[in-house]
């Protein structure tokens, strides 16, 4: 993973307020080629605000994001972006094929319009991105006759036909039933090394998924390696507790379901002394947070 | 029966009546897949104040109607888009205000005492010729505008955020949208009455909606199924002696009902064999 080290993503000392209320405070995050990072939060701690920042459609009160060292704005067409599936779409009349094509569409030369091009190098093209996201044969399905894991795999697709160097999930499995939601990571962990991954959650349960880098955004952005959730961050989420306290013990109960981190001690969330060996993560915890170093 | 086909004005009716679905069975597809049935419904209620207008100044009813129109869509269609949460609430005022805008304005109009049935319902039976020619032009200017932006209005109508993010000019097709659904309203407005609208608009896609494959199928679909309630209609209408444009209305709602209650059965009839899947 280290040999790909080119930087993908970087986010430097980003504040973000609406209408004055800050939403982001200065969040840091880098990511680079090859990672598979899980941004994880609780709902309004402001997922939805960075990933329209990543994505140039807002712009940051101070501080800068790049993508592939450039603005936002400029690359946009470099990201594959996954928007959260809506259900309203469910009886929309189209083919699964013709989605995935949607994909290939582009109005960098005339806003108004877009161009189309259903040429046989895109059909073609689209049944690659179909065959990757393990939907072949299924081309003339209407979308409607998909089950919900399967139309959120053709929304994948379709944001493969941009030659995506980064893809960016908005809560992609929030219409999948449990069982789903665990294939799609692992499906998504399976895209080739090259396409760097964000998937952006609320739902902590996805932790278990194959990711190479966790974070979780509550106003401040916290950032560890590997693919288990530290105290710290769950500090992050929830808070931190008294021992005592029921949630407290929630927490250290939720920690110990990730075998890395070491929490055979009593719990200890108490943010000040967290340097007392419960942050032994998987692979080095070179998180921008500087606590856990 | 087939001896009405003799009659000039009734051959004037089956042809407003198809080039009416024309344009509202591909302006009723957008306005379906997009959700905007209350702004349609809000735009046609509104045309009653340019009606209004017109007649309080002696202006012509067809162009001042059709401006007044477009005036208020542009308003509705700004709100929707800028006050996504007030846009219902914006439009149901705008709804209302623009009726009465309208009835005061016709009240106030002296020596003259306006049909409101035969807004309310049209008069698909005293079309002129000329009004012809106007739904004609229109569905040029619709076919057109559809098949030159056919690719950005299929981006916008499935995934707005990702039309968004692909450069596409979200704002200028959602007033497009709104603005070929004013205009074509105004237009149906003469020939099936405002009440009648909302049915030609929905009921067609609807049952359009239940098969098509694409965007552009559900269009030809739903032109298929209004030209069907037209000539239905008026073939009633004609058999019993009465009003055209509720029969027509009539007929579309019937056939509504029948698909609702066939789907029903068939997903009730597949349940049974699978025992799964109640998507």
């Amino acid at each position: 993973m280290q040999l790909m080290s080119e930087q993908i993503l970087s986010i430097s000392g980003l504040n973000f307020a609406y209408n004055g209320s800050p939403v982001l405070e200065d969040v840091n995050l880098s990511v680079n080629r090859g990672d598979y990072i899980a941004v994880l939060g609780p709902n309004g701690g402001g997922k939805t605000t960075l990933i329209k920042c990543i994505l140039g459609l807002l712009s940051p009160q101070a501080g800068t994001v790049s993508v592939f060292g450039q603005a936002p704005a400029r690359v946009r067409h470099r990201i594959g972006y996954v928007p959260q599936y809506t259900t309203t779409q469910d009886n929309f009349p189209i083919t699964v094929l013709d989605v995935v094509l949607l994909g290939a569409m582009n109005a960098t030369s005339n806003i108004f319009s877009a161009h189309w091009k259903r040429s046989r190098g895109n059909v073609d093209k689209a049944r690659n991105a179909l065959h990757m996201v393990g939907l072949d044969g299924r081309e003339h399905y209407r979308l409607h006759d998909l089950s919900g894991g399967q139309r959120q795999r053709v929304i994948v697709a379709r944001a493969l036909m941009g030659d995506p160097d980064l893809l960016l999930l908005d809560e992609p499995t929030a219409n999948i039933d449990p069982q789903g939601k665990f294939c799609f990571y692992e499906f998504l962990a399976s895209l080739p090394r090259e396409i760097t991954t964000i998937v952006v959650s609320h739902d902590l349960s996805i932790a278990a998924s194959p990711f190479t880098g966790m974070a979780v955004v509550n106003r401040s952005l916290h950032y560890a390696s590997g693919n288990a959730l530290t105290q710290d961050l769950l500090a992050m989420l929830y808070g931190t507790h008294e021992p005592t306290c029921p949630m407290g013990s929630f927490i250290n109960s939720v920690s110990n379901l990730f075998p890395d981190v070491g929490t055979m001690e009593p719990p200890h969330l108490d943010t000040e002394s967290a340097d007392h060996g419960t942050t032994a993560v998987t692979g080095t915890t070179e998180g921008n947070t500087g606590r856990n170093a | 029966m087939w001896q009405m086909l003799s009659f000039d004005f009734m051959q004037y009716a089956i042809l407003a009546g198809i080039l009416a679905s024309i344009a509202c069975g591909i302006v009723g597809s957008l306005v379906v897949v997009n959700r905007m049935v209350f702004l349609a419904g809000g735009v046609a209620h509104a045309a009653y104040g340019g009606v209004g207008l017109a007649f309080f100044f002696g202006l012509p009813v067809l162009p001042c109607t059709v401006g007044f129109s477009l005036g208020a869509s542009m308003l509705m269609a700004g709100i929707s888009l800028r006050y996504k949460e007030k846009a219902d609430t914006a439009i149901g005022v705008l709804w209302a205000a623009g009726m009465a805008f309208g009835i005061i304005l016709l009240d106030l109009t002296p020596g003259y005492n306006v049909d409101l049935m035969s807004f309310l319902f049209g008069s698909i039976l005293a079309v002129p010729v000329q009004d012809l020619w106007l739904m004609a032009a229109l569905d040029v200017l619709v076919i057109a505008a559809t098949c030159y932006l056919y690719p950005g209005l299929l981006l916008l109508s499935f995934d707005r955020e990702f039309a968004r993010v692909r450069g596409l000019s979200v704002t200028f097709l959602h007033c497009l949208m709104v603005g070929m659904a004013a205009l074509t309203v105004v237009m149906i407005i003469r020939v099936v009455g405002l009440i009648l609208v909302i049915a030609l608009l929905t009921i067609p896609p609807f049952m359009a909606q239940r098969n098509a494959r694409s965007l552009a199928g559900m269009m030809i679909r739903a032109i298929g199924w209004s030209i069907m309630f037209c000539l239905g209609g008026l073939a009633i209408s004609y058999q019993f002696d009465i009003t055209s444009g509720a029969s027509i209305i009539a007929v579309a709602a019937v056939c509504f009902f029948i698909a609702m209650l066939v789907d029903a059965a068939r997903r009730a009839f597949l349940n049974r064999r699978t025992g799964e899947k109640t998507v």
